[in-house]
């Protein structure tokens, strides 16, 4: 009785507060911490949860979030939780096979038996399908929602993951030739090279420079060349390429694989001493250094640009920045719209000694409204409707800067990413059009998409024929690989084939470095042949085996779901 | 006669008292090193984290087979082994080493200048692989103090990655062994040479010996006891190289050469979530161990004399 009159005063509470009133009863809920682990945000950092995003929830429920560190290695760190049997409150999980982990050994909440308490998950059309989907295939067979799917939702418009970036003042500087495939890049780049050889500061520049510690099972960074062409390398198995357009999947180590294309890419930049020599040893943050240091022409992902462009792309001076320039033949690959959502998730630890205030986060966090409000911060701080009722951003400084402490102490403080920094992902989509007839994210709003470009982005776009977005000039040209979600639903391998699968990755990894750095044409074909027989005594084509059947099976399972 | 026969004696009185004041230490190490083997039941199974252990499938020996059946294990095992026994004998074979620096560093006259040096030398011991590698990594990358200078100097024009260089992988080991454990190596050596009886020096310089003659004819046979303890029990370690020397300097490129047992175990087993295979393969270094001990104590005996049991 008392829990029902004191939940009754704290939904009002809720309700008030959200309008911005204040209640004196607030004051009677006990204050709850909750600890997290949250996977796939890939931060050292740790601690409660701060900023104006936590305010938020404090405001609301009376909650505080304190999160374990996450970093790099997070399977062990999950391992080393579920040893010691015992999780945090809330984790997030990062890919179907740490969670599966986590479920067989029945240490998650059963979240379908509190359906009561969870209507933001459980009465919203939008997350139908996922959870339906997540109880069909992703429970261990027990037909229960033990994990919740994130990035529910629509493709978001204008965002391709991989594009090639070239140096927007290099390139115009050697008269922007045109590149009509992959390995056009190494003529460009060399002469690019040759007109800027070190920073204004005296750094040698280097055309290409990678790392290795996001390593798996490939050299990653260099496998990921194919997302350029349509071909997944990662979704459906980093040892399967997986051609989006024609549906057809083979293994990375074929011989005609594009893995070796991309290899031999890498291998003849650093025939041309075009290579970081430290691209083996050194790591991400080392290799972002060099970007915001202008210290690298070519880079693969759209955002992997360092501080470069921030700094630079406005200098009416001298333009600069990366820009992309995409070869004639390439196909970029488009995330697919995910109905079911992606292979993230969050859930709710079994052992979780306070369950309610955890249902009362998770529901809380699967509120498209504080989606909204962690996405795009408060309105009128950072947001509001124009004259004709349309979002806009007022500040852009603060969301430009979103690493910097720019948000009001008065609504928590902290910087604009703070918001889903800490969660890395959502419930919606970002390009999810909510009630209010916009879209989740500012990113996707009409004002922000006509806002003026950076004088970079103007030059790039006139560049493509006067358009006004990448993709514009990709639909128009037939680049883009629109992706199925098909790639998310690949039952992982049973442990016998993971563990193959781990061995293989190893010699995989260790030789694609080698080739890479391989004095000739001779060793690196050498090379290739002793990585794929020793792959195959292994058991490389069990693995082929395998994941073809599963995308034969995901292709029709995914009619369902379309 | 009957109640004395019946009553204890001292000695076994004092036996008792004994035991009970050595029975903390006996506790302490039943539980940190006799219980942990109760782990090795791990290796039997199919462990999966989070569950308990007898709900996991028994596999019998399957995991302790796993690096064995197939040519590519085999030959990683192989290779594995080779390094970790290469490498540690490498490293006995200069355990002399430590003994002869602190036999000249003794040598030393001024006090002030022998025990700067000491206290330079030892001071590496305590600096963790890690900070050692930062400070390599400083010297030997591709912008490094090496690099710079070379560049600078027009003897090479494009830097070279010395670390992922993979020449003699073995001898660099060694020299970051040895920069990091010869002054503590010494310290035994030293504290042995200190007590040697001065009179023995004192004859010597009667009988007109010079300094070598001393050093070789009277410290070198004190310190050879001390040498052979150190060595028999090195080789109970010869297995048990650590990870963190060959974690730090490994990639690509020389990851062939200083893989170790305890790397491999690391790598194969916990980075990759294999907790019963790591375990298994954990079992067969202590075996592997056991046996180098014996094969090392029987030696002693037979060459010496003289054995740890």
């Amino acid at each position: 009785m008392k829990k029902k009159v004191l939940s009754l005063v704290l939904a009002g509470a809720t309700i008030l507060s959200m309008t911005g009133g204040v209640f004196a009863a607030e004051a009677e809920k006990e204050e709850v911490t909750l600890t997290g682990f949250v996977m796939q945000s890939v931060t050292g950092e740790s601690g409660i949860w701060e900023g104006w995003g936590a305010q938020k929830l404090y405001d609301d429920l009376k909650i505080k979030l304190e999160l374990d560190p996450t970093g790099n290695e997070v399977e062990t760190k999950l391992q080393q939780y579920l040893v010691a049997g015992e999780l945090p409150d809330i984790i997030g999980l990062k890919g179907l096979d740490q969670a599966t982990l986590a479920m067989e050994a029945d240490m998650l909440l059963p979240l379908n038996e509190y359906a009561d308490q969870l209507p933001n998950l459980f009465e919203n059309e939008h997350y139908a399908n996922a959870i339906k989907y997540s109880q069909d295939f992703t429970s261990c067979d027990t037909g229960n929602l033990y994990i919740m799917p994130t990035a529910i939702g629509p493709t978001s418009y204008n965002s391709f993951n991989w594009v090639p970036l070239l140096q927007w003042d290099a390139y115009k500087a050697v008269g922007m030739p045109d590149v009509t495939t992959l390995e056009d890049y190494l003529d460009v780049v060399e002469k690019m090279v040759e007109y800027k050889p070190t920073t204004e500061l005296g750094e040698k520049v280097y055309g290409f420079s990678l790392f290795s510690d996001w390593d798996s099972v490939s050299a990653l960074e260099i496998s990921t060349l194919s997302f350029m062409y349509g071909i997944d390398t990662e979704y459906v198995s980093p040892l399967m390429e997986t051609n989006v357009i024609t549906k057809e999947t083979s293994s990375l180590l074929a011989d005609d694989s594009f893995y070796k294309r991309a290899l031999k890419f890498y291998f003849e930049a650093n025939q041309r001493g075009l290579l970081d020599p430290d691209s083996m040893s050194q790591t991400y943050a080392d290799v972002d250094a060099k970007f915001s240091a202008g210290r690298v022409m070519f880079s693969w992902f759209s955002w992997l640009t360092g501080s470069y462009n921030s700094q630079n792309q406005n200098n009416a001076e001298k333009v600069d920045g990366l820009a992309s320039v995409v070869a004639d033949d390439m196909k970029l690959y488009n995330a697919p719209a995910q109905t079911i959502g992606r292979n993230w998730y969050f859930a709710i630890s079994k052992d979780c000694e306070n369950v309610d205030a955890a249902l009362e986060f998770l529901n809380w966090l699967y509120d498209p409204e504080i989606c909204a409000y962690l996405s795009n911060g408060p309105q009128g701080v950072t947001w509001d409707y124009d004259e004709n009722g349309e979002p806009y951003i007022i500040n852009w400084d603060i969301v430009d800067n979103k690493t910097e402490l720019l948000m009001p102490e008065e609504i928590g403080g902290g910087a604009f990413q703070d918001g889903v920094y800490a969660f890395n992902t959502l419930g919606p989509q970002a390009a999810t059009v909510t009630e209010s007839g916009y879209t989740l994210s500012y990113r996707y709003w009409p004002t922000t998409i006509s806002r003026n470009p950076s004088l970079m982005k103007q030059e790039v776009n006139e560049m493509m024929g006067g358009v006004n977005a990448l993709a514009e000039y990709l639909y128009a040209n037939d680049m883009v690989a629109d992706s199925t979600q098909a790639v998310n639903m690949i039952t992982p391998a049973t442990d016998d084939l993971e563990i193959t699968v781990t061995q293989i990755g190893e010699i995989v990894k260790k030789y694609s470095w080698q080739m890479v750095y391989a004095a000739d044409e001779a060793e690196f074909e050498e090379l290739w042949s002793t990585m794929t027989e020793q792959a195959k005594a292994l058991g490389l084509d069990q693995v082929t085996e395998y994941y073809t059947a599963e995308w034969e099976k995901a292709l029709e399972l995914v009619k369902e779901y379309e | 006669m009957q109640k004395s026969k019946k009553a204890k004696s001292p000695r076994q009185k004092a036996g008792f008292r004994l035991f009970l004041l050595s029975a903390p230490f006996l506790l302490g190490i039943l539980i940190f090193s006799y219980m942990p083997l109760l782990g090795w039941s791990y290796s039997f199974f199919n462990y999966k984290p989070g569950r308990d252990l007898f709900d996991c499938d028994f596999v019998g020996f399957k995991w302790f087979i796993a690096p064995f059946n197939n040519p590519v294990l085999r030959m990683q095992f192989v290779r594995v082994m080779s390094n970790t026994l290469g490498i540690n004998l490498l490293y006995m074979a200069t355990m002399i080493l430590p003994m002869i620096f602190a036999m000249f560093l003794m040598e030393i006259p001024w006090k002030g200048y022998r025990k700067l040096v000491q206290t330079l030398t030892t001071i590496p011991n305590f600096i963790s692989w890690v900070l050692v590698y930062a400070a390599f990594f400083s010297l030997f990358s591709t912008e490094g103090l090496l690099n710079t200078l070379l560049i600078g100097m027009g003897v090479i024009k494009t830097p070279v990655n010395y670390l992922t260089e993979n020449s003699h992988m073995w001898l660099k080991m060694l020299g970051y062994h040895l920069w990091k454990g010869l002054g503590w190596g010494a310290i035994v050596y030293i504290s042995a040479i200190t007590s040697i009886d001065s009179e023995i020096y004192e004859a010597a310089n009667i009988d007109g010996a010079g300094r070598f003659q001393k050093m070789w004819y009277i410290t070198t046979p004190h310190l050879l006891p001390t040498f052979f303890v150190m060595f028999v029990l090195q080789i109970g370690n010869i297995i048990n190289n650590g990870i963190d020397q060959y974690l730090v300097f490994s990639n690509a490129m020389t990851q062939d050469a200083i893989e170790v047992l305890d790397l491999y175990v690391y790598r194969y087993g916990l980075q990759q979530g294999n907790i019963s295979y790591a375990t298994a393969v954990g079992m067969w270094k202590s075996l592997v161990s056991v046996l180098l001990v014996l094969i090392a104590n029987t030696l002693s005996k037979k060459i010496r004399g003289s054995s740890i049991f």
